[in-house]
């Protein structure tokens, strides 16, 4: 076997990247009525979806397809007493397909632990059947390597105590597996990873595997046999970033089969680990230990939903209610929901955050079949009903074959709803129907007006205390600079935007600076690109929001009133009124405390350490003391206190609760001098802050307004709340980024890599981020602290307050005695020098210069060296320059960000070499088609397909040798763009195929890439407009990139292009400048 | 692009596809690391712009660049002193500095150097007191692949466009290409027949330019479910239609021609009650015209800024981002409709009295109709029922003026005031 399953995490490629995505459908008789005609139909479907599958670098390999049925009983019955096997009635046994390591002695000690384990429960093994599988199926190589054996188990039911309940042997089963996949994974990697159990049921059944559509029904016999009879079949055709040989990844998983992507799955899976400390079920009693971890890692996101949906089901809830839960609707800013339903989810957030991402899922138990959709609507779902009362829901309609008079009905899938059918009462269930009957089971309203605390409503706290040191002070000790100020909070204050800035950004990394620069400014934040799409907050507001809630989490297994009592917040932004008024409160069992963050500086770098596990202690503590309200405080640094990074105390304490299962009996909230912008909230709130206090900020704003600098007459109050204001906005977009929608799902989902951390530190206190350079150690941490501290307090400057300067900053600009960058005026002119002498010795001077510079570390790969060979190859024997020169192309820069005159100009100079300018955003005037007199063209040979689709018409397309979509743009990856309408001229528009003075917004995704392959769908339409032209996909640099570019790879591109993150002109806001995008 | 470049590798997935890099490449220095970590081609952004002249003042966003690139102004514009000659030079210093090292290096071909990480070694010499802990080898580790698994592109993707449709449509429409004798085709068409129209387009934007063919000179009716990307870049000349219903995409980037849907003739289905189209109708079009009896998903005419449609229902976001066009709606709107539509005009009939509630009216204004959009109106209602045999826009016509009055018109705040203003320049050129 070449590779057994996924590889190893291994150089840069890691497997928790991989993504995947598909088509999926069912096609099910309402009234039940089982036939062997609905495994064909479900078939069907599948084949004719087969362009939304994918396939590797085998052609006959495909990323994986399956089908559910109901326990086909007459079909098993036959089959079992062929082998021998006698099978309890209907309801009495259950059956699983299982896939096992094809290796002879690995396969049957693999079979004796799953008989064992079927004892132990008390069950009775009744037998093995053989799956017999098809030798001549044409399955790809690829798959036939890490081919499994396939064996149905067969179980039958003991020890039933007289008043169990319909799904008692559905739990047992439950129990039974997730004890087996639990000793499996115990015997680690090799071919033990083949083992998988499909399903386990008394009611339903898996076939699948790593399949082309075609090839599913050829594979398995049984599918064929006219005995097999069902009244609903599931199906799915998967499309993965990778081309790994990966069977149990195949859908459908026990509940579920998914189209779409999970963005918040690690926070879901660490919020699901958390909680399940707290969780109490008596159907299960002490066997609900049993099922830990509910949700394992390394399965995939679709996998892992699964899991969370099965467990909530088994445990009690309906499979409808499971699916509100996990995906509910756009609750918060709906005016016209209905006040009960609105209720039943505000109710919901207070216990289980969503799953946030594009979905459209199909689920089924067996009695219910149904499909729910993500709440923006991301992915397509269509159903027919015929007059006979079948019903087929597939990502596309019209795969199959139903006579126009036969058609009863036909609609889609809305944003946020569900519908299903209920296969015993024979009878479809919409939307409105379903929901009413779970939202009316519980006086869920009553729960909440009695239970939830507003912030609005609550009584004021206590004044806060002020600090005794001067605030000039603070402010050099939290690194603050003129920058900081001047560029990014004033902007704020003063319009409630975040600011914009241009040209990408060019200094060095924080790992590669001089200075002291604060944790936060190690970490890069991470967005969607292809496998999912970015949001657009502003205009699609309507399902975002930041609403949040702290106090303890309840039993999720539970509907109590009692889980409800917590304080509901609008923002995570909390003044310091708010913060007063947390601080203090005393009712509905709610209670907070305060913990510092300070250690002495006398300790040294070791003290930190000390600091952070006595924080721990003191937590923990507290918690059995009643406390449940978290406030992490950094007030009272003064010249011999200093603090633990905000952020690694934040997180460190967020980690080490939910190892301790004690996660979710408080919210953290953070009161910190140190926040001050956008990204820090982000980061905060990624790592597990519930609410977030920036006291320093709020002051120095206030400092500001008093010394009438900057906001003239605004009040403080004004500028507090535009300051906040700007402060939400910023994370929205941060958010939307990835595609997630709301706060309490993007908090603790460590949407982020970091880089220039030591892996003990990312493993211990940010435990899952990505880290690949290493870098700094806790102790290099504590030091460049101390050193920031020294600033202000340091022996040499204490003499200088409270006139002090603040630092200049230059992290934004190039600034003399700032942070350092490689353009600067030195390297300009020596390039423009030489280019316009056509002087290569002063070219030479400028390489020299920014050569010498990248190595005296600004730039990552200017620690590189490049090995020299022994035996060198004489200049003369190189490729010519003039071969080297079809190589280069130049940058997307849009006609309308720069003029007429530099674009066309870059356009003739890449014409002459025989390499490629490129159009940029916004079309091409036709008139640049043709040759000029002196044979020069102006034509741009790359033709940019961006998500405002400017004048992007088949005449546009036609006149390209490369047609490139850009997916994300280095500066500004996930963010829109605006053009204002004053800027848009006559001839702007004309390219641009809009009106002169009519505002121009590209949004921020393709509506036509929601996922990976809606990609292919649109490689797919470029190509049939100008077959001869090559299509290029544009790629960000970030965590990642790489199973995404093979996806890209599999969906036909011709080219990649991987952008690093530091380039682009036109204007973004500054924190997606700094902070997205790694080098 | 390191992390790409061993993805890629691993999975036998490079050998199909070529990979470029940018972000900051300056120097010869630069390109050479790119191609070791894996890079054949290379990107250049903003070197080339200071070889134009740019000074790095990072005001692009304020569009007042002093040497007149990132401007529009022409009295900056003037200020231009860039030339296509300090451009070259630009690059072929650049590949010269190249040529060097992979002497130096024992590469006679660039393609030799690609995905050659091995050739590269990280700074041991970092003392820096923070970047010491650095350790690269993730970056620098060449996957572990048997030889025969390709490290850069040695050959072409299949796109699978050898099989579609089009190939028979082009074929046929030659005879209309030669003589300019409209045409007439009937075809079945199903959900696995995807992007039906693009090549034909595509042929004929070759052929003929923008402008296309004269209207209605390519006619094609199909039956059944139309695929993905139905009409998608449609051309001037062209008229598709469909007795059936169709998927996501229809329409797509449409420059010209006509588009229209209805159910089968046999279907029982009532259209505005049932779904004939997907999502995301009529993408980025920019011109012709298209009518749906029947209702279609979300997002219908996102960003559309020139095609004209009609349709009688539609899903949440519709005329998102919007900036020209008419969309006439005779039927139900989801959420969120005009949510960032900049310019065109809506005309939506409320016979409910709840459009208000559903409209996202922070860049829009709603209001009645006037005389003009009413003829407007009317005439696209007609069509309607020309092309699609609309019982619905029978029986508005069959009482227009009462209909009439339940259409709200939505048109953006910006739009009108430069249509006013456009108006205004007229009538002073005019006088």
């Amino acid at each position: 076997m070449k590779y057994p399953g996924y590889p190893q995490k291994t150089g840069l490629y890691d497997p928790r990247f991989e993504h995947d995505a598909c088509g999926i459908g069912f096609v099910a008789q309402i009234n039940g009525k089982k036939s062997h005609d609905i495994i064909k139909t479900g078939l069907e479907i599948l084949i004719n979806m087969t362009h939304r599958g994918a396939v590797g670098s085998d052609p006959l390999t495909g990323d994986g397809a399956g089908i559910m049925i109901q326990m086909p009983d007459t079909f098993m019955r036959k089959e079992c007493k062929e082998q021998g096997i006698d099978l309890p009635d209907f309801g009495d046994y259950g059956i699983g397909t299982v896939f096992l390591p094809a290796d002879a002695a690995l396969k049957e000690s693999c079979c004796r632990l799953v008989e064992n384990t079927v004892s132990e429960e008390g069950q009775m093994f009744l037998g093995w059947r053989e799956v017999p599988v098809s030798v001549d199926a044409r399955i790809g190589y690829t798959a036939k390597a890490s081919e499994p054996a396939v064996r149905q188990l067969v179980v039958g039911v003991r020890n039933r105590p007289d008043d169990a309940d319909p799904m008692w042997l559905e739990r047992k089963l439950f129990i039974i597996r997730r004890r087996i996949e639990k000793l499996i994974m115990g015997y680690g990697s090799g071919e033990m990873k083949a083992f998988h159990i499909c399903s386990l049921s008394t009611r339903t059944l898996v076939y699948k595997g790593m399949f082309l559509a075609d090839q599913l029904g050829d594979y398995f016999p049984d599918l064929r046999d006219p005995s097999m009879v069902t009244a609903f079949s599931m199906v799915h055709q998967r499309y993965s970033t990778n081309t790994f040989p990966t069977w149990h990844l195949a859908h459908p998983f026990r509940m579920i089969c998914h189209n779409g992507e999970i963005n918040t799955l690690r926070g879901n899976i660490n919020w699901m680990r958390a909680r399940e400390a707290s969780l109490r079920s008596d159907l299960f009693g002490a066997d609900i230990n049993k099922l830990f971890p509910i949700v394992p890692e390394g399965i995939s996101d679709s996998a892992s939903f699964d899991r969370a949906v099965e467990f909530l089901t088994i445990s009690g809830r309906s499979l409808p209610h499971a699916m509100m839960m996990m995906i509910p609707e756009a609750w918060e800013n709906h005016k016209h929901m209905d006040p009960d339903r609105r209720a039943f989810y505000e109710y919901n957030a207070s216990i289980m955050e969503p799953w946030d991402g594009p979905a459209a899922v199909a689920f089924a138990d067996g009695r219910y079949i149904g499909a729910t959709l993500d709440r923006n609507g991301l992915r397509p779902a269509r159903y027919m009903v015929t007059k006979s009362g079948l019903c087929v829901m597939a990502s596309e309609a019209g795969t199959v074959n139903i006579p126009p008079e036969e058609e009863l009905y036909s609609w889609r899938l809305q944003p946020g709803r569900m519908f299903v059918i209920d296969l015993e009462k024979g009878c479809i269930i919409d939307d409105q129907e379903i929901k009413a009957e779970i939202i009316g089971a519980k006086p869920y309203r009553k729960w909440v007006e009695d239970g939830l605390l507003r912030l609005e409503n609550m009584v004021p706290g206590e004044k806060e205390v002020l600090e005794a040191q001067p605030l000039r002070l603070r402010q050099v000790a939290n690194g603050y600079t003129e920058e900081d100020i001047g560029v990014i909070m004033v902007p704020m204050g003063l319009n409630g935007e975040e600011p914009t800035g241009s040209m990408g950004n060019d200094a060095a990394l924080a790992v590669l600076s001089d200075r002291s620069r604060s944790l936060f400014g190690y970490f890069k934040q991470l967005f969607a690109q292809v496998t999912n799409p970015a949001i657009d907050p502003i205009r699609e507001e309507l399902v975002m929001s930041l609403n949040m809630q702290l106090g303890p989490v309840g039993n999720l297994l539970e509907a109590l009133p009692g889980h409800v009592n917590r304080i509901a917040l609008n923002q995570p932004v909390l003044t310091n009124a708010d913060l007063e008024k947390i601080r203090a409160v005393k009712v509905k069992g709610l209670l907070a405390a305060t913990f510092s963050t300070l250690f002495s500086k006398n300790d040294g770098a070791g003290g930190m350490r000390q600091a952070l596990s006595a924080l721990f202690n003191q937590i923990s503590q507290a918690l059995t003391q009643g406390v449940n309200l978290i406030i992490l405080s950094d007030r009272g640094v003064g010249p011999d206190r200093l603090s633990i990074p905000i952020l690694l105390a934040t997180s460190a304490v967020h980690h080490n609760l939910i190892r301790s299962g004690d996660r979710n009996r408080a919210s953290i909230i953070v009161e910190s001098a140190e926040v001050r912008e956008v990204t820090h909230f982000a980061l905060l709130a990624g790592y597990g802050a519930n609410a977030i206090n920036p006291y320093l900020a709020f002051e120095t704003l206030a400092d500001l307004c008093e010394r009438k600098l900057y906001f003239g007459d605004l009040p403080v109050k004004t500028v507090h709340y535009n300051y906040v204001k700007a402060i939400n906005k910023g994370m929205l977009k941060v958010f939307s980024k990835m595609g997630i929608s709301t706060m309490f799902s993007y908090c603790g989902a460590q949407i982020f890599e970091a880089i220039g951390l030591d892996h003990h530190v990312v493993e211990r206190y940010f435990t899952g981020t990505v880290s690949r350079i290493q870098g700094l150690t806790l102790e290099q941490i504590a030091q460049e602290a101390i050193r920031r501290h020294d600033e202000a307090y340091g022996a040499d400057v204490s003499s200088m307050l409270p006139t002090m300067a603040l630092d200049i900053g230059g992290e934004y600009k190039y600034r003399q005695g700032g942070e350092r960058h490689l353009w600067n005026p030195e390297t300009l002119t020596k390039l423009q020098h030489a280019t316009r002498q056509n002087d290569y010795r002063i070219f030479k001077e400028f390489s020299r210069l920014i050569d010498e510079q990248a190595e005296s570390l600004c730039t990552l790969r200017g620690l590189f060296i490049l090995k020299k060979a022994h035996a060198p190859v004489p200049l003369h024997e190189v490729e010519p320059a003039s071969e080297i020169v079809k190589r280069f192309v130049t940058g997307a820069m849009s006609y309308g960000s720069i003029s007429k005159e530099a674009h066309e100009t870059l356009a003739i100079a890449m014409n002459r070499i025989g390499g490629q300018s490129n159009t940029g955003e916004g079309g091409e005037d036709p008139e640049r088609f043709q040759p000029r007199p002196n044979g020069d063209m102006a034509r741009s040979a790359i033709k940019q397909v961006a998500s405002g689709r400017f004048g992007v018409s088949s005449h546009y397309l036609v006149n390209s040798n490369e047609m490139q979509i850009k997916v994300a743009q280095g500066a500004k990856p996930g963010e829109g763009g605006q053009l204002p309408g004053y800027k848009v001229n006559e001839v702007i528009a004309k390219v641009r195929n809009t009106t002169p003075g009519v505002t121009l917004i590209s949004p921020p995704p393709h509506h036509d890439i929601y996922s990976i392959e809606d990609l292919a769908q649109l490689i797919f339409d470029l190509k049939n407009v100008n077959p001869a032209a090559r299509v290029s996909v544009k790629l960000v640099a970030e965590v990642g990139v790489g199973t995404v570019a093979a996806g890209v790879s599999k969906a036909h591109s011709d080219m990649i292009l991987i952008s690093g993150g530091d380039g682009g002109t036109g204007a973004s806001p500054l924190s997606s400048i700094k902070h997205a995008g790694i080098p | 692009m390191s992390e790409t470049q061993q993805t890629l590798v691993l999975n036998d997935l490079r050998g199909r596809i070529r990979l470029q890099v940018d972000g900051q490449l300056r120097t010869g220095r630069d390109v050479a690391v790119a191609a070791l970590l894996g890079a054949e081609e290379y990107g250049f952004s903003t070197a080339p712009l200071v070889v134009e002249g740019c000074i790095m003042m990072r005001k692009c966003h304020l569009g007042t660049c002093p040497v007149g690139i990132a401007t529009q102004e022409l009295e900056l514009r003037r200020k231009f002193t860039g030339k296509p000659e300090y451009i070259v030079n630009y690059f072929f210093f650049v590949a010269n500095e190249l040529r060097e090292i992979m002497s130096e290096m024992g590469f006679k071909r660039l393609d030799d150097m690609i995905g050659r990480v091995d050739r590269i070694q990280s700074n041991r010499a970092i003392d820096h007191w923070k970047a010491k802990g650095l350790d690269f080898s993730a970056i620098l580790k060449r996957p572990d692949v048997p030889s025969n698994i390709a490290v850069r592109k040695v050959q072409d993707q299949d796109h699978g466009i050898d099989k579609v449709l089009d190939h028979k449509l082009v074929d046929l429409a030659y005879r209309a290409f030669d003589t300019g004798q409209p045409l007439e085709i009937r075809l079945p068409i199903r959900n696995t027949d995807r992007t039906v129209g693009a090549m034909l387009g595509g042929e004929i934007s070759k052929r003929f330019g923008g402008d296309g063919l004269p209207d209605d000179t390519i006619n094609i009716q199909f039956r059944g479910v139309a695929g993905q990307s139905f009409g998608a870049f449609n051309v001037k000349g062209v008229s598709l239609s469909i007795e059936g219903s169709a998927n996501d995409y229809v329409g797509k980037g449409m420059s010209g021609g006509r588009i229209s849907i209805r159910f089968h003739p046999n279907s029982r289905l009532v259209p505005d009650e049932n779904i004939l189209a997907g999502n995301t109708i009529l993408y980025g079009a920019t011109g012709g015209e298209a009518y749906f009896s029947g209702v279609v998903g979300e997002r219908f005419a996102v960003r559309n800024s020139g095609a004209v449609a009609v349709v009688e229902g539609l899903g949440d976001h519709g005329c998102e981002y919007m900036t020209g066009g008419i969309v006439v709606v005779l039927g139900k709107t989801g959420r969120n409709f005009a949510a960032g539509m900049s310019g065109g005009v809506a005309y939506v009939l409320d016979s409910e009295d709840q459009f208000k509630t559903l409209c996202n009216a922070s860049m829009v204004a709603l209001e009645k109709l006037e005389a003009e959009d009413a003829e407007i109106l009317k005439s696209l209602v007609e069509k309607h029922l020309r092309y699609t045999s609309s019982r619905l826009a029978a029986r508005l016509l069959g009482d227009w003026p009462g209909a009439v009055g339940q259409f709200i018109k939505v048109i953006p705040h910006e739009y009108r005031r430069v249509l006013e203003e456009m108006k205004k320049k007229e009538a002073v050129g005019h006088g």
